[in-house]
């Protein structure tokens, strides 16, 4: 139905008046943007730039070093005028996607002058630099994105950097190969820390692009740990120094967690922590039991998240969480009962059951979405 | 205003730093004492790596009297190195290499003991004119 005929069914049950309808129609009229002419001109650009940048690839090697680095100066000029004047002249759209284009740029021109002064590569020391060079611009952004992207760059390179100096490197083994959840829940607790110390210059943009690291990290850790599994049997039963050594470290950054969490009070972040600190814990200690350890930290982790999704608010999360959940109980019921699948009654069983827990959480879901619409209301 | 001026300052910081580099490279590449290192494939049996020859310093067939001290300075020098070859000649140009042997040599500007790289030599001449000459 389009706007015309949706106004004059709304005028028809006396939703609004005449009058309403025609200011309405005249509003729609002034700000409809011509999406023809938009698209045109997006798909001419779009045109041109493939144009120019095909060119210069094709004559690459033709194009004499002083005069590429030339134009990617001249170039680099002209994007930072742009990103100067386009945020003088108030349009955050055009100021922030120039200010994206400015910085990797940046780090398109330290390949090039690599790649002219034939420089040899030392892992991701030249990211390294580029998140050097940018780093005062992170804080000129409304947008997570290029935070979240130097993030990246900055933590990647980081790490490289520090895997290449000897000590170094037995701690990241250490953590990240022999240990990889100890590893995992540092980093995370690292993520915390950061956010803390970074809750002072409230600039909400890189806050945002902290978090969704945090979130993706998290996901990914969890996933990890409940797919491949907690791989520490190997010091299980012998309390050796080093196993002392870790149950220390754990505890400490547990504790300190907790301090940063008592103070920067984001105890979603900390409770997801403490849930992969625990299964690392118990799955040391009893490993033969970490597929029923690692069905609960999954299950407790997307609890955390649909009392998240609840408490603010958020609907579509809170399904998608849902969706998860029952997902993940199938998953439990497959690993438990996979046997009864290979049989025509085990099926007409498990698809009764299935249907039962999909039932199930539709109707918490539900529950529970319209006692969150309720609390919007109030 | 004054955030004004943190932002003019955060957009010509990246500017004048990268300005500063290429300046620096120049200076090296133009003022540095020219010296000549043997190389040979940093891995034989596969010399291209992308669009890059992987080299390594051939110290026992190089000329050490052009150096301080008639000494040859192994640790200012990387252990390997890559010579950016474009991408149409670089498959040609390594089956030559590999067939005929020749000797190869890099030229460094040496200054500080700071080697920057100048140029690929392949049997004393520069590595396009050998390249040609074989390709003929």
């Amino acid at each position: 139905m389009n706007l015309d005929s949706k106004l004059t069914d709304w005028q028809k049950h006396n939703l609004i008046s005449a009058y309403q309808k025609q200011a309405i129609l005249d509003y729609e009229i002034q700000v409809k943007r011509p999406l023809l002419y938009y698209s045109l001109l997006f798909l001419s650009s779009f045109c041109i730039s493939i144009g120019i940048l095909s060119l210069i690839a094709a004559n690459w090697d033709k194009i004499p070093p002083s005069a590429k680095l030339i134009c990617d100066y001249i170039f680099l000029l002209g994007l930072g005028a742009g990103v100067y004047f386009s945020k003088k002249s108030k349009k955050p759209y055009l100021y922030e996607s120039l200010l994206n284009a400015f910085a990797l740029l940046i780090l398109a021109s330290i390949g090039l002058i690599g790649q002219i002064y034939n420089l040899p590569p030392e892992g991701l020391k030249a990211v390294l630099f580029w998140a050097g060079l940018t780093f005062p611009l992170i804080f000129f952004t409304k947008f997570p994105l290029f935070p979240g992207l130097w993030m990246l760059g900055f933590f990647c390179s980081i790490f490289d950097l520090l895997y290449r100096i000897p000590d170094w490197r037995y701690i990241l083994e250490f953590l990240f190969e022999n240990h990889p959840s100890l590893g995992f829940c540092l980093t995370l607790t690292l993520l915390l820390y950061l956010r803390q110390g970074l809750n002072k210059i409230r600039q909400s943009a890189i806050l945002s692009a902290l978090q969704l690291w945090f979130i993706i990290l998290i996901c990914f850790f969890a996933l990890w740990l409940d797919i491949i599994g907690n791989d520490w049997q190997e010091i299980y039963l012998a309390l050796t120094p080093k196993q002392w050594l870790i149950y220390g470290i754990m505890l400490l950054a547990f504790l300190l967690l907790w301090k940063v969490s008592a103070i920067n009070k984001s105890s979603y972040g900390f409770i997801g922590v403490s849930i992969l600190y625990a299964y690392t814990l118990l799955t040391n200690l009893f490993p033969k039991a970490d597929n029923v350890f690692s069905a609960i930290m999954i299950i407790a982790l997307l609890a955390v998240g649909g009392i998240y999704a609840y408490q603010n608010h958020k609907e579509r999360l809170f399904k998608v969480i849902s969706v998860l959940l029952a997902l993940r109980f199938f998953g439990i019921y497959c690993e438990v009962f996979g046997s009864l699948l290979t049989t025509g009654i085990g099926l007409i069983i498990s698809g009764i059951i299935f249907l039962s827990i999909a039932w199930y959480t539709q109707k918490l879901s539900t529950r529970f979405l319209q006692s969150m619409k309720g609390n919007t209301n109030v | 205003m004054y955030r004004v001026i943190l932002f003019r300052l955060a957009l010509f910081f990246p500017l004048v730093t990268l300005l500063i580099w290429i300046l620096h490279l120049q200076y090296y590449i133009l003022y540095g004492n020219s010296v000549t290192v043997a190389v040979t494939g940093y891995d034989p049996r596969d010399l291209l790596s992308g669009h890059y020859l992987s080299l390594t310093p051939d110290w026992d067939n190089t000329d050490c009297t052009q150096f301080e001290e008639n000494k040859c300075p192994k640790t200012d020098f990387e252990p390997r190195y890559r010579f950016y070859i474009s991408e149409e000649i670089a498959p040609s140009l390594e089956k030559f290499i590999n067939q005929l042997r020749p000797n190869m040599s890099l030229e460094f500007s040496y200054q500080d003991h700071h080697p920057a790289m100048r140029k690929l030599f392949i049997e004393n001449m520069p590595w396009q004119n050998w390249y040609n000459a074989k390709k003929q």
